[in-house]
């Protein structure tokens, strides 16, 4: 099944009322707002200008010397409050504003600051006004003008009185040229729409989740995405929950025309993705919360991920090798291997983040990443913003022995010892340590793994914690590979390793990862006899005769790799 | 009841096992609840899906922690369970109870005091008459437990010709049990019987068992059991003459005397149920259930010391050459003189040259090796409602034998049952006290008279002799009759009796004229032989005479008289004949009348 609009989806857009298509003038009426003179008249675009996208025609009026506004009313009420608390028959809490409009005399508007080019809501006795464009920001065209349904972004000079959100029964476009004279037909609207975006289901026939998704919308040549040369931009909310879809080298950009919103999209994976080398990201300081975990399986390799917002993931996903860059805020959930965050602001590891490059952080006064775990946050490349006060990693975990194989730039010196004499907020800390043990007490083992840097520890005023950093780690590393292959079989492959003549000491006990690999970092202390095994027999696809794994650790470490044969 | 074969769903059948068996933190596998069956290669899965979690679950109580289980070899078929007693203190292991739940393979671990043990696959293919059969298995001269119970159960038959999959256990602290040998046995009431010894290893062997529907077994079993005895039938080598060519070394003599209705299907019957499954039978003194037709011939003993005592037990040998059984048959229970016994094995393996039998007090050492005999599962051989096809060595009374009826020696000599023609002459007189005579001979090939010249002597006997010579003696002559002489110079015939005959001479005796010649024989003396040359006799006023002679070929016609010449009341003398006498026996009844 292709890239399908899914109408019951947790995004949507409303069926438009009779007349929103203005494929004629029905429920349309034209207000003169300000200016002198007589009110123009509202007319079909065929015949006079002859400008329509969607359809066979539009509507267009004549704005000179004044400030008019083409209005429509549905006949219905609309109800945008976020709890669906209002009034208005149509529920669409945190909903969307969408129509297309042209003016042909954009230099005479007055400037966007200035209430140029407006969108309209009302609830029939108070009006709002939102400012979309202006002379200094519109060069004309035919634009796809949005704006979230927020009070508080709209141009509250022109209101009359307030407009109650829960009980929308107006929709109009205003522009205003002033004294200017325009006098010729030059306001065009084509169509408007409301709702608060789009869910897409079924799968993708051709690795292009976001061009087939555009397809998918626009049946009548206007939508809430839009195709600029193979970039889709959205002015909306966007949910992926079908299955088998897969997007390669594809950009998605959310954006909108009110140019100074901090309106934030959400774009939500629910079902089965995967993303190779795409991009999502966002223009025209709107942001996009992406959220992954409700996913049944998501796999994003490669790509970047840009501008505000969050990124959520979850456990058993994946998220390898992708640029993160201006995120607001990150939370990983899954094992995450090989990523660059650039610009970003805290994250938060649940799961795991493997060779992390973590640079220019926006995080002040708090840290770069925040972990219950250390051994979690591993073999990253931690470098400080150039100025921001900034930890770090915070550790949140309780007492007990973690390691550390990140390398450090920019952050305080660390030294060894056991104890360590930590630095204290409030005091002896100056906000740029490595590592911010948020404890009050306990004792923590640091360890630090070899080639790692040495952090430098914090810890929260009047903490009775004692920190021991101990270095020269080695690590005990098990490649698990299919003997005919030669490759990873993957994360059902199971390794335990422990000491020889002490089954107590155990140093592996788990499986590998999607490269067949497992690893510890222990503290080096004598060259040392292990044994162990290594193992898959999930039951599923091949399984695999068991193999006994014997060898010595030394200075330099363990590494040994296996080849499984199958059943 | 499920079971899960070598194809099975792997998830499936691990999780049903998971749930039969429980596996202890030390590696004891054991049987907890359930009716499921799991080809040997799940034990190895499932273990080693077990190991491969990362928790322990309910009763299963290993995880990725714990050493290897197991490996697997030939497909799954040859599993061996580790022991990691010394490093781990887990050593992997079934018991008998959660053995009896596997199949399709090998499963070999060790012991506590980590000697070996092994159970091993068997597989039995075939079919039966009566899905009533419960095949057995023997091992080591005892019956394994039946827990598959009857074919109609299905244990384990994974596909339409197999009748059982189950494993036996053949090493036991390190100890190899009987050589790994078992014996598979169909003994069903009512069909043929069928028994198959195969030496079971690593993995699964094969045991074929086919039996058929028998249609001269149709006496209830239970009926057949309170007949006579054969026990006594079945034991000893004896010598029978079957073909009257001298006496031949078989195991017993079985005879339907007083055995049922007295036949020979009473006979077979009777034999079968010594064998029959579940029987209380005790052939040559043990349980008819444990006989495996294994039975060896040894012969050419050298002289040793003792008394052999019949169905004794008897063992030989040390190691590979060691072995028991149970004496079926001793020439000469006097150790220092006997030469043959036979065997039936029970354990081990059969005698062979080197090795000393001994009983409770004999010795004999063997010479040779001992020969396999081909026996038949229910001993006496095929009964096919008129014919036997004895099984080898199987000993019948000869009377009781008929033409067509084939046995065959313990020396392999299968010698021809004879064809009998008996003449029969029935005499009616008048009185009980009469003595009627009757002569009969063969007729002249042309003349109406009796053949008095079908021989012509060799001459050269003196009188006093006991022997007459002529160049041949037909083969269809009687073994022993009357020969006439016509002495020369004489013109009447003297007749003699002969008790026996080779195919050239007749050997006098009985009392006719002496017993011996009262005159010379000379060359070309005419030569006759009286089939009957003898008084008619009975108790009552019936009277009988007959004689006997193996058919050849052809057709033959007698003829003769019969005569009472009593000085009192003589009666008249009949003409008797015998016209066209082929292979069947013919008589004829003669009423003397008073001759007036």
């Amino acid at each position: 099944m292709a890239v399908s609009i899914n109408a019951s989806g947790t995004f949507s857009v409303v069926t438009r009322a009779t007349g929103a298509d203005c494929e004629n003038t029905t429920n349309w009426s034209l207000v003169k707002l300000e200016g002198g003179g007589g009110t123009p008249s509202i007319v079909n675009s065929v015949g006079s200008t002859d400008l329509f996208v969607e359809g066979s025609n539009a509507i267009e009026t004549t704005t000179n010397k004044q400030r008019i506004m083409m209005l429509h009313t549905p006949g219905t009420s609309y109800d945008f409050t976020s709890g669906s608390t209002g009034s208005g028959t149509v529920k669409i809490p945190g909903g969307l504003f969408w129509a297309w409009s042209t003016f042909l005399a954009s230099g005479s508007l007055l400037t966007e600051a200035s209430g140029g080019y407006q969108m309209m809501l009302g609830d029939g006795t108070n009006r709002g006004f939102w400012n979309i464009a202006g002379s200094d920001t519109y060069l004309g065209g035919f634009k796809k003008w949005a704006i979230s349904i927020d009070l508080s972004t709209r141009f509250t000079t022109d209101d009359a009185g307030t407009p109650q959100i829960g009980n929308i029964t107006e929709f109009g476009v205003v522009t205003d040229v002033g004294t200017a004279t325009t006098r010729f037909a030059n306001f065009v609207i084509d169509a408007y729409d409301i709702g608060d975006g789009l869910t897409f289901t079924g799968s993708t026939t051709s690795d292009a989740l976001f061009l087939e998704s555009f397809n998918a919308q626009d049946t009548n040549k206007v939508g809430i995405l839009s195709n600029e040369n193979g970039i889709i931009f959205a002015q909306g909310n966007i949910e992926f929950d079908g299955s088998s879809q897969v997007s390669d080298g594809e950009t998605m950009v959310f954006t909108d025309t009110v140019l100074d919103s901090t309106y934030t999209y959400t774009c939500d994976f629910t079902g089965s993705h995967t993303l190779t080398n795409s991009t999502i990201g966002t223009a025209g300081g709107v942001g996009v919360n992406m959220d992954t975990s409700s996913a049944t399986s998501f796999s994003m390799s490669g790509g970047s991920i840009y501008g505000p917002g969050t990124v959520t993931t979850a456990t058993g996903q994946t998220l390898d090798n992708v640029v993160l860059t201006s995120r607001t805020s990150i939370t990983i959930g899954n094992t995450s291997n090989g990523c660059a965050a650039v610009g970003c602001g805290q994250i938060t590891v649940t799961g795991e983040v493997d060779s992390w490059s973590v640079s220019d952080s926006t995080v002040t006064s708090d840290a770069v990443l925040t972990t219950a775990n250390t051994n979690k946050v591993d073999k990253c490349s931690l470098t400080k913003h150039s100025t921001n006060t900034q930890y770090a990693v915070e550790l949140t975990g309780s007492a007990a022995t973690y390691s550390w194989s990140n390398t450090l730039s920019g952050f305080r010196a660390g030294a060894t010892g056991s104890p360590i004499t930590p630095y204290y907020e409030g005091s002896t800390a100056n906000g740029n340590e490595a590592l911010f043990i948020n404890a009050a007490s306990g004792t923590f083992n640091i360890s630090v793994a070899d080639g790692a840097s040495v952090p430098s520890v914090a810890l929260p005023s009047g903490s009775t914690a004692t920190v021991n950093v101990t270095a020269n780690q080695i690590t005990l590393q098990v490649t698990v590979l299919d003997d005919v292959t030669g490759s990873a079989i993957g994360t059902t492959s199971r390794v335990y390793l422990h000491k020889v003549g002490d089954t107590g000491t155990v140093y592996l006990n788990g499986a590998t990862n999607a490269s067949g690999v497992i690893s510890t970092q222990i503290d080096y202390d004598a060259d040392t006899n292990v044994t162990g095994w290594a193992r898959d027999m999930d039951l599923s696809g091949e399984d695999y005769v068991p193999a006994d794994i014997n060898g010595q650790y030394t200075s330099s470490g363990f590494s040994i790799t296996v080849r499984l044969k199958r059943v | 009841m499920a079971i899960y074969d070598v194809g099975a769903t792997a998830t499936t059948a691990v999780a049903a096992f998971l749930t039969q068996f429980s596996i202890s933190a030390t590696g004891d596998v054991r049987y907890v609840s359930g009716t499921d069956t799991f080809h040997v290669t799940w034990l190895d899965r499932a273990l080693q899906h077990k190991v491969w979690d990362f928790t322990t679950s309910s009763d299963d109580l290993v995880n990725l922690a714990k050493p290897n289980p197991s490996t697997s070899a030939a497909l799954g078929t040859i599993i061996t369970l580790q022991d990691h007693t010394t490093n781990y203190g887990v050593r992997y292991n079934i018991d008998d109870t959660a053995a009896q739940y596997f199949f399709g393979g090998s499963v070999e671990q060790q012991n506590a005091s980590a000697e070996l043990e092994r159970y091993s696959g068997l597989i039995v293919l075939g079919s039966v008459a009566n899905t009533s059969t419960t095949l057995q298995i023997l091992q080591n001269n005892a019956l394994v437990t039946e827990f598959w119970g009857n074919v109609a159960n299905g244990w384990n038959q994974t596909d339409g010709s197999t009748l059982l999959r189950v494993l036996v256990k053949t090493y036991a602290a390190d100890a190899e049990i009987d050589g790994s040998r078992v014996n598979v046995k169909a003994a069903h009431w009512g069909d043929t019987y069928s028994v198959w010894e195969t030496t079971l290893g690593l993995g699964e062997k094969v045991a074929a068992i086919n039996t058929f529907a028998d249609s001269q077994n149709d006496t209830a079993e239970a009926t057949v059991n309170t007949w006579g005895s054969i026990t006594t039938g079945l034991q000893g080598i004896d010598l029978i003459d079957v073909d009257g060519n001298g006496d031949k070394e078989f195991v017993g003599t079985l005879s339907y005397v007083g055995v049922g209705n007295a036949d020979k299907k009473s006979l077979y019957q009777r034999v079968k149920s010594m064998f029959a499954y579940n029987t209380t039978n005790t052939p040559w003194g043990f349980d008819g259930d444990l006989w495996t037709a294994r039975v060896y011939d040894c012969d050419n003993l050298t002289s040793g010391s003792g008394t052999w005592v019949q169905d004794e037990q008897v063992s030989w040998g040390t190691g590979a050459t060691a072995g028991t059984g149970t004496l079926m048959g001793v020439r000469n229970t006097a150790g220092s003189s006997n030469t043959r016994m036979v065997i039936h094995l029970e354990t081990g393996v059969p005698p062979d040259a080197t090795v000393t039998l001994s009983g409770a007090t004999g010795s004999q050492a063997m010479s040779e090796a001992s020969s396999a005999l081909a026996t038949n599962a229910n001993w006496i051989g095929q009964f096919y409602g008129s014919a036997w096809i004895a099984a080898f060595g199987v000993g019948i009374s000869a009377g009781e034998l008929e033409f067509g009826d084939s046995v065959t020696s313990l020396d392999n000599q299968q010698p021809t049952v004879p064809q009998n023609v008996t003449l029969t002459v029935n005499v009616e007189v008048g009185n009980a006290g009469d003595d009627p005579r009757v002569f009969l001979a063969e007729k002249d090939p042309v003349l109406s008279s009796p053949d008095y010249d079908k021989y012509s002597a060799t001459g050269g006997e003196t009188t006093g002799g006991t022997t007459i010579t002529v160049a041949a003696i037909d083969s269809d002559e009687p073994a022993a009759g009357y020969v006439g002489v016509q002495h020369s110079g004489d013109t009447f015939i003297t007749f003699y009796e002969y008790t026996s005959r080779t195919s050239t001479t007749f050997t006098l005796g009985g009392t006719l004229n002496g017993g011996t010649l009262n005159s010379n024989i000379v060359a070309a003396d005419d030569i006759l032989v009286a089939f009957l040359y003898e008084s008619a006799t009975g108790g009552g006023t019936t009277k009988t005479a007959s004689n006997t002679f193996v058919f050849a070929s052809g057709t033959r016609d007698f003829i003769g008289w019969v005569r009472h010449g009593d000085e009192t009341t003589p009666d008249k003398p009949v003409p008797i004949s015998f016209t066209g006498v082929g292979s069947n026996s013919v008589s004829v009844t003669v009423v003397l009348e008073d001759q007036t």
